[in-house]
């Protein structure tokens, strides 16, 4: 997998919500770092994806977008703010 | 608000080498919403068998025309740029999911109290050019400079739309600077060599300025540029970075 940036997100997150989620602002459950989405850590590689804090490393959220199907869980965001 | 993203059809309307490693590709797409500036899109092959491989690429155009512009550099190793690169004819379809990202993006008008300095690595410049061609079709007055470390000459991309910035004596011109790696233009100012810490600190806004940054490129270009603006001392966490892998 290659390292990258929250804003490879967009377009997975984009099948399950509306708004710009790199601009979201997330809070992380293991440090309460607040920062926007695409300023996550990410491990892609075009199917799998894996957001970690930038501050501690904790994994935020994974993605797997895979066709048809479109898996995200979302352990480590306490909260998500989007600008609507 | 942005337009919400969605796959689109889109068909290859031209081509052309944009370095011998790069191609500059337009694509028609006739339900696209319109861009803004810095925004990507994904582009999704599939193979005969079903195997599908998607990437993201950065929009070099921006705007409401249904007709935008890419430009892709070759990833020997990689999935997708060299299908690209290599393969992809005029009228061929693809599949694209866009516009993408809200976040990474410089919009005309926004305020002109803080300069735009641009850092570029490579084809990082995409999504920068996009904002450069912005900033000119708009007349922006934005204070804008551009950095873009490059290799050589040869692997300039964009040519054409930074020498129009550079041969512009006018203050709404953007700087263009640029750091050659590997071989310079005759009568190049400096020696090639890579950007360093202290060639950054000379060619980018000072931090006083308090400028607005966006920084793309390789992911290990964009975290040493990171690093070396914070040494300097920019406000690293208002700088907006983008990076990519080889793909």
């Amino acid at each position: 997998m290659q390292k990258l940036d929250g804003n490879v997100l967009a377009g997975p997150l984009s099948q399950v919500m509306a708004g710009d989620v790199t601009s979201a602002r997330a809070r992380c459950v293991y440090c309460g770092d607040v920062a926007a989405v695409a300023r996550a850590v990410v491990y892609a590689d075009g199917v799998r994806f894996v957001a970690r804090c930038r501050r501690c490393d904790g994994v935020l959220l994974t993605v797997v977008d895979a066709g048809d199907d479109m898996r995200l869980t979302m352990t480590g965001v306490t909260s998500l703010t989007l600008p609507v | 608000m942005i337009p919400h993203a969605s796959w689109h059809v889109a068909t290859v309307s031209d081509t052309r080498q944009e370095t011998p490693n790069a191609r500059r590709i337009v694509l028609e797409i006739p339900d696209w919403p319109g861009n803004e500036a810095g925004q990507h899109l994904d582009i999704r092959l599939t193979a005969e068998d079903g195997y599908q491989a998607s990437r993201s690429y950065s929009i070099a155009s921006s705007g409401d025309a249904r007709s935008i512009e890419l430009a892709v550099d070759r990833v020997p190793s990689g999935e997708v740029s060299p299908f690209l690169v290599d393969d992809l004819m005029t009228g061929d379809a693809l599949e694209v999911r866009g516009p993408l990202g809200g976040w990474f993006v410089w919009r005309p008008g926004q305020s002109s109290e803080r300069p735009v300095q641009l850092i570029a690595g490579g084809s990082g410049v995409v999504p920068l050019a996009a904002m450069v061609r912005a900033h000119r079709a708009s007349a922006d007055a934005t204070p804008f400079r551009l950095l873009y470390a490059v290799r050589s000459p040869d692997d300039v991309f964009f040519r054409e739309e930074l020498a129009r910035e550079s041969d512009d004596d006018g203050p709404g011109a953007v700087r263009v600077d640029f750091v050659f790696s590997r071989r310079t233009p005759e009568g190049f100012p400096r020696p090639a060599g890579r950007l360093t810490r202290d060639l950054l600190g000379e060619l980018v806004l000072l931090p006083e300025r308090n400028p607005r940054v966006y920084v793309c490129g390789a992911t290990p270009f964009v975290e040493q540029v990171l690093s070396w603006l914070r040494e300097l001392g920019h406000e690293v966490d208002d700088v907006r970075a983008e990076r990519f892998g080889g793909s």
